[in-house]
C-alpha cells in the first residue's frame, strides 16, 4: 500500500541528497584542478611531481622544470609541495591507494629501502643507471638498490658528518683558532658553556640533535677502527661502540656541554636552529644548513658564522654516510618515459651542478664534487669534499628507526641511569627485531 | 537548584563559588589570549621575549601570511563542505533508520540493532585501516569523499534517534496511517518535528566532530589544496622551520568564528548537549 | 519490503562493520599494502606484542592518561557544574556555560599547538610565570619523561571539561528544589545535600558521562601528536592511538598495527563491561 510509496519516496530524496553532495563535491574537485597556472592541451602528457616545502629548494626546482616544459612543450609537469613533518606518511599512503599518488617523488634515500622490495617503484631503465653508476659515490646509491636493481637517481650526497657550525663572533671575542683536533674542540665546549639552571645560556657542542646524535656516534666508531654492523646484524655493542657512547654521555653529565633538548621531541628549534639564534659555540650539522641560516635568519655567512671541518674523534677520517635525496618514478605511472626523460634531464651533469650549489648540497657525481666550479662557488664546501671517500654507506635500514633508537638510548642512559652497555645491547636487541 | 533567593543578600558561599569559578574561567580563557596577541607577533619576537605577552611590534605579517601564500579559504571551504555533508546525512539516516527500528516490526530487526549499536564500542583505531583501504579501492582517496562517506552513518546519532523514536506514542503515528497518510508523511510531518530537539543535538554533535577531526583526513587527504583546516595549521613553515607567528593567526583565524558562533547560538548549544546526557 | 534502509545499510556495512572484520583479519597478516603478496602468519603479531617493549610502554601510558584524566575530569566538572547551578545570577550561570564550553569547539588540534607554544622550555609563558612568581628554574615540560603525560593530561582536562559541565549541570538543574529545601530543613551541610541528593538523582546522566568521556580518552589522538612530538622523549608521551599511527602509516606494518588497534579494542570493552556492572545501567533496551 502507502508503504511502499513511502519507500519509493525516501529513495528518490536520497538520490537527490546524493546528487547535491556529488555536485557540490565535483566543483570543488573541478576547482582542484584549476589551481594551476599552466594550461593542459590534449595532446601534452601531464606528470605529477611531489616534493616537500623548502621555499630555497622549490625554487630551483622550478627552475629544472621551467627549463624541461621549454624543452619539451609535449611535456607537463605538476609540482605538489607537502610540508615536511607530513611529506613521508603521504607518499606511503599515496601509494598505498589504486590511482597511486605522482608519477615522479621527491625520495629520501634512507625511506627508499622501505619501498625497494614491494614494486611501487620502477627500476631505473639500466643504460642510464650504468651511467650514473660510474661517476657515484657509494653511499649515494646505498638505499636506492635491491637485488641488482636500483630504484632512484641521486641527487645529493647528504653528509651530517664533517662539518660544522661555529660561532665565529664567539671565537673572534675569546682569539680562539677553530678546533684541529677533537680534543681542542671538548676543550673550547668547556671553556665557553655557560649553565642556567636547568638549561644553558650558552651551550658549548650541542651534538645531540635529531641527526647529529647518530652520525657523531658513528663516525667516532668507524674513526677509531670500530664497525656497527656485521653483514645484516647491528652490533653496536662491541667495546669501541659503548666506549664512545660513555664518551659521549659523559659530555652531557661530566662536562655538562650541552642537556638533551635536541632530541626529546619537545623543542620547536633543533640544536642548528638554536645556534642561529646564537645560544651555541659549535654544531655538528650537514652544509645545506648554511642557506637557512642566511635566508631565516638573516645572518652573514662569515661574519655570524662560519662552516667548518669537523675533527674526528679516531685515527681514521671515516663516518657513515646515508642516502639522501634522489628522485624515482612511480611503478604504476601512466608515462614512464616522459618521467625518466625528466629525471635524465635534472641529471645532466651542468644543471645538477647547479641545483647543488643553490641549495648547498653535496654532488652525488665525484666528477662534480671535485669540479672547481662547484667549490668556487660555495666554498665552505672544500673541506667536506676533501673527505668524501671516507665515507661509508650506513647500511640496509630505515635510518629514522636508527635515529629514533638512539635518540631513545641516549635519553634513557642519561635521565634513567640505564648501565651504558645495557643499553647499547638493547639497541642491538631493537634494531635487530625491525 | 535554583532557590528563589530574590528577596535575601547574596550569602559569602555565593561569592566565594563566583570567585572559584571566575579563576577556573580565567584558566580557561588565558590560552586563547596568549594565542590572539602572539598571532600579532613576529616568530622571532615570540621566541626572543618570553614572558611578554603584549606584542612589541604589532605585525600583521602572519596574518597576510596566512592569507595570501596558502589556500586559507579553500580549507575552510573544504571544512564546510565535508561538515555540512556529513551533518545533513547523519541527520537524515540516524532519523530514518531510528524511525524504521522503532516503529515497525521486521525480521532481524533485534540482531541489525545490536550488530550496529556494538560498533560503537569499536576504537577508529581498528577501523581506520580497512577504511582507509577501502577509500583506496573506491577510487576516492584524497577526495572529500574520502570523509563523507565514511562519515555519513553514525551508530551514536542511530541510537540517538531511537530513543527519541520510542518515546513518540505509537498512537500519534497508528493514527496518522489510519487516516491514509504514507509512512514518508508520518516520518516527515509528525516524526521529524518531534524530533527536533535531538535532531539539534545530533548535528550539533556531528558538526563539531566533522569539523574538527584532525585523525581522518590526515589519513584520507593528502594534496594540499584538499586538506581540510585542521590539516593546515603545519602547513606554516619552510622545511624544518615552523613559522610559529603564522600557526598562531591560522589557530586565530580557525578558533575565533567558532567562538563567535558559540556565543550567538548558545541557548542552543547548551540546550542541544544537555540532552544527549539525559538520554 | 524495507529495502528503502538498504542504502543507510549499505553504509552502515561498508564503513562501520566490514572494516571491524577487516580490522581483525588483518591482524592475523603480514600486511603491507605496498606489496601484492601478504602472507598469512596466524598469530605471530600477537606474539611479537608480548616482547615489544615499546607497545607495553604505550599500553602503561595509555591506562596512566585514562586513569588519571578521567577521574579528574569527572570530579572537577561535578564541582564546578554544582558550584554554577548554586549561583544565584541566572545570567553568570548561563555565561559560565558557555564559557567552559569554549576549548570544546576548537579543532584539539589547534589549541594543542597554542599548549604547545605555552609548555615550551625557552619562551614557553608556563615557565616565565613559575620564574617570575617563584622563581623556579625552567622546566622542559614536554620533554622531560616524568612530565609529558602529566601537561598532555592538564591540557586535555583544559580542552574536554565544557561538555560535562554542561551535561552535569543540565542534570542538577532538573532536580526538582523541594529535595534540597527537604534537607535544608534537616539541616543537611551542602557537602551532604551534594553525596545524597545531588548524586544519586544525576545516577543515569553520571553513568552515561562516566562510559562516553572513557571510550573518548582511549581513543584520543590529536593532543598525543602535537604535544608528544614523535612519542616524547624516550616514547614516554607514546599512547597506544599514536603507536597504532605510527605502525600503520610511517612503519607500513598494517597487520601488527591492527593487532595494536585489537588490544585497545579489548582494553575499551573489558572496561565498559565492568563499568557497566558497576553502575548497573540499562541502555534504555
Amino acid at each position: 500500500m502507502s508503504l511502499r510509496k513511502f519507500l519509493k519516496t525516501l529513495m528518490l530524496t536520497m538520490v537527490v541528497i546524493c546528487a547535491l553532495v556529488l555536485v557540490a563535491g565535483c566543483t570543488s574537485a573541478a576547482e582542484d584542478d584549476g589551481t594551476d597556472a599552466t594550461t593542459v592541451t590534449d595532446d601534452q602528457t601531464v606528470l605529477t611531481f611531489w616534493v616537500h616545502i623548502d621555499n630555497l629548494w622549490n625554487a630551483e626546482q622550478d627552475k629544472i622544470i621551467a627549463e624541461f616544459e621549454a624543452e619539451n612543450p609535449d611535456i607537463v609537469i605538476k609540482k605538489e609541495a607537502f610540508p615536511w613533518d607530513d611529506f613521508e606518511a603521504k607518499i606511503q599512503t599515496s601509494l598505498a591507494t589504486k590511482e597511486g599518488g605522482a608519477d615522479i617523488y621527491l625520495l629520501w634515500g634512507g625511506w627508499a629501502g622501505d619501498y625497494a622490495d614491494t614494486g611501487v617503484f620502477s627500476p631505473v631503465p639500466a643504460d642510464f643507471m650504468a651511467e650514473v653508476k660510474e661517476d657515484s659515490y657509494e653511499p649515494v646509491l646505498g638505499s636506492f638498490e635491491y637485488d641488482g636493481n636500483y630504484y632512484g637517481v641521486p641527487l645529493e650526497f647528504n653528509n651530517e658528518y664533517g662539518g660544522m657550525l661555529v660561532n665565529t663572533p664567539k671565537f673572534e671575542e675569546l682569539e680562539l683558532d677553530y678546533p684541529a683536533t677533537w680534543d681542542e674542540m671538548i676543550d673550547i665546549a668547556r671553556d665557553v658553556t655557560v649553565p642556567k639552571g636547568n638549561t644553558f645560556e650558552f651551550r658549548g657542542f650541542d651534538f645531540p640533535g635529531e641527526d647529529s646524535l647518530t652520525y657523531v656516534w658513528t663516525s667516532m666508531i668507524l674513526s677509531s677502527g670500530g664497525q656497527y654492523m656485521d653483514g645484516d646484524e647491528f652490533t653496536f655493542a662491541t667495546p669501541i661502540g659503548i666506549e664512545t657512547m660513555q664518551t659521549l654521555v659523559d659530555y652531557i653529565k661530566v662536562d655538562g656541554l650541552t642537556d638533551l633538548d635536541g632530541i626529546t621531541n619537545a623543542e620547536e628549534q633543533e640544536p642548528y636552529q638554536k645556534f642561529f639564534l646564537g645560544e651555541s659555540m659549535m654544531v655538528p650539522r650537514g652544509p645545506w644548513v648554511v642557506p637557512e641560516g642566511e635566508e631565516e635568519y638573516g645572518l652573514t655567512y662569515g661574519v655570524d658564522f662560519e662552516f667548518v671541518s669537523m675533527p674526528f674523534y679516531g685515527a681514521d677520517k671515516k663516518f657513515a654516510a646515508e642516502t639522501g635525496w634522489g628522485l624515482a618514478v612511480n611503478a604504476a605511472t601512466q608515462n614512464p618515459d616522459a618521467a625518466w626523460k625528466f629525471v635524465e634531464f635534472w641529471s645532466q651533469k651542468d644543471r645538477l651542478l647547479e641545483y647543488n650549489i643553490a641549495t648547498a648540497t653535496i654532488p652525488p657525481y665525484k666528477s662534480l664534487a671535485h669540479d672547481p666550479r662547484f667549490v668556487e662557488a660555495v666554498p665552505y664546501m672544500a673541506p667536506i669534499i676533501d673527505i668524501l671517500d671516507g665515507g661509508q654507506f650506513i647500511g640496509h635500514f630505515n635510518t629514522s628507526t636508527l635515529k629514533e633508537e638512539v635518540a631513545n638510548m641516549f635519553v634513557d642512559i642519561i635521565d634513567n641511569g640505564t648501565s651504558v652497555e645495557d643499553a647499547v645491547k638493547a639497541l642491538d636487541d631493537i634494531m635487530n627485531n625491525q | 537548584m535554583a532557590v528563589d533567593t530574590r528577596h535575601k543578600r547574596h550569602s559569602i558561599g555565593q561569592y566565594i563559588s563566583l570567585a572559584i569559578l571566575s579563576l577556573v574561567a580565567l584558566f580557561i580563557i588565558a590560552p586563547y589570549i596568549w594565542m590572539l596577541m602572539s598571532s600579532f607577533k613576529s616568530t622571532q619576537e615570540i621566541v626572543q621575549n618570553p614572558g611578554v605577552i603584549l606584542p612589541i611590534n604589532w605585525t600583521l605579517a602572519g596574518y597576510r601570511n596566512v592569507l595570501t601564500n596558502s589556500p586559507f579559504f579553500r580549507w575552510f571551504l573544504n571544512s564546510a563542505i565535508v561538515a555540512t555533508s556529513i551533518t545533513v546525512l547523519v541527520v537524515f539516516t540516524s532519523t530514518l533508520a531510528g524511525f524504521v527500528f522503532a516503529k515497525f516490526e521486521f525480521k532481524g530487526k533485534e540482531a541489525l540493532f545490536w550488530l550496529i549499536l556494538a560498533t560503537m564500542m569499536v576504537p577508529y583505531q581498528i577501523t581506520m585501516i580497512p577504511i582507509f583501504l577501502i577509500v583506496g579501492e573506491l577510487n576516492l582517496y584524497d577526495t572529500l569523499w574520502a570523509l563523507i562517506l565514511p562519515g555519513a552513518v553514525s551508530a551514536f546519532g542511530f541510537y540517538l534517534c531511537r530513543q527519541f523514536c520510542e518515546e513518540i506514542p505509537d498512537s500519534l503515528s497508528e493514527a496518522a496511517l489510519i487516516d491514509g497518510a504514507g509512512p514518508m508523511r508520518v516520518y516527515w510531518s509528525i516524526i521529524m518535528p518531534l524530533l527536533k530537539p535531538c535532531i539539534a543535538a545530533l548535528a550539533i554533535f556531528t558538526f563539531l566532530e566533522a569539523w574538527n577531526e584532525y585523525l581522518k583526513p590526515l589519513i584520507m587527504l593528502s594534496q594540499v589544496d584538499r586538506m581540510t583546516l585542521p590539516l593546515s595549521l603545519v602547513f606554516f613553515g619552510n622545511a624544518h622551520i615552523h613559522d610559529i607567528g603564522s600557526v598562531m593567526s591560522a589557530a586565530s583565524l580557525i578558533m575565533i568564528p567558532a567562538v563567535i558562533v558559540l556565543l550567538i547560538f548558545q541557548k542552543q548549544f547548551i540546550k542541544g548537549i544537555s540532552i544527549t546526557g539525559t538520554k | 519490503m524495507f529495502f528503502v534502509l538498504l542504502p543507510i545499510l549499505l553504509l552502515y556495512f561498508t564503513f562501520l562493520v566490514l572494516p571491524i572484520g577487516a580490522g581483525f583479519v588483518m591482524s592475523f597478516f603480514d600486511y603491507n599494502p605496498l606489496r601484492t603478496n601478504n602472507d598469512f602468519v596466524g598469530l605471530a603479531n600477537f606474539a611479537r606484542l608480548t616482547n615489544d617493549p615499546v607497545f607495553f610502554k604505550a599500553l602503561r601510558n595509555t591506562l596512566y592518561f585514562v586513569f588519571a584524566t578521567v577521574p579528574l575530569n569527572i570530579i572537577i566538572t561535578l564541582i564546578i557544574a554544582q558550584l554554577i547551578s548554586s549561583l544565584d545570577w541566572s545570567k553568570l550561570r548561563a555565561s559560565f556555560r558557555v564559557l567552559f564550553f569554549m576549548p570544546c569547539i576548537a579543532p584539539l588540534v589547534a589549541s594543542s599547538m597554542v599548549w604547545k607554544q605555552l609548555y615550551n622550555v625557552r619562551y614557553g609563558i608556563i615557565n616565565s610565570m613559575l620564574e617570575g612568581l617563584f622563581n623556579i628554574q625552567p622546566i622542559n615540560w614536554l620533554g622531560t619523561q616524568s612530565l609529558v603525560i602529566p601537561s598532555v593530561i592538564l591540557f586535555t582536562l583544559w580542552a574536554d571539561m565544557g561538555y560535562n559541565v554542561i551535561i552535569f549541570s543540565a542534570g542538577m538543574d532538573g532536580i526538582p528544589s523541594d529535595f534540597y529545601e527537604a534537607a535544608n530543613i534537616d539541616g543537611a551541610g551542602p557537602i551532604s545535600r551534594f553525596f545524597n541528593i545531588t548524586l544519586p538523582l544525576l545516577g543515569r546522566t553520571f553513568s552515561f558521562v562516566i562510559a562516553m568521556t572513557f571510550i573518548s580518552h582511549f581513543q584520543m589522538f590529536a593532543q598525543f601528536q602535537v604535544l608528544a612530538t614523535k612519542g616524547g622523549p624516550n616514547n614516554a608521551g607514546t599512547v597506544l592511538t599514536y603507536l597504532i599511527y605510527k605502525t600503520a602509516f610511517q612503519n607500513k606494518n598494517m597487520g601488527y598495527a591492527s593487532a595494536i588497534a585489537i588490544t585497545l579494542f579489548l582494553l575499551i570493552m573489558i572496561f565498559t563491561i565492568v563499568q557497566q556492572r558497576v553502575n548497573r545501567v540499562d541502555w534504555g533496551y
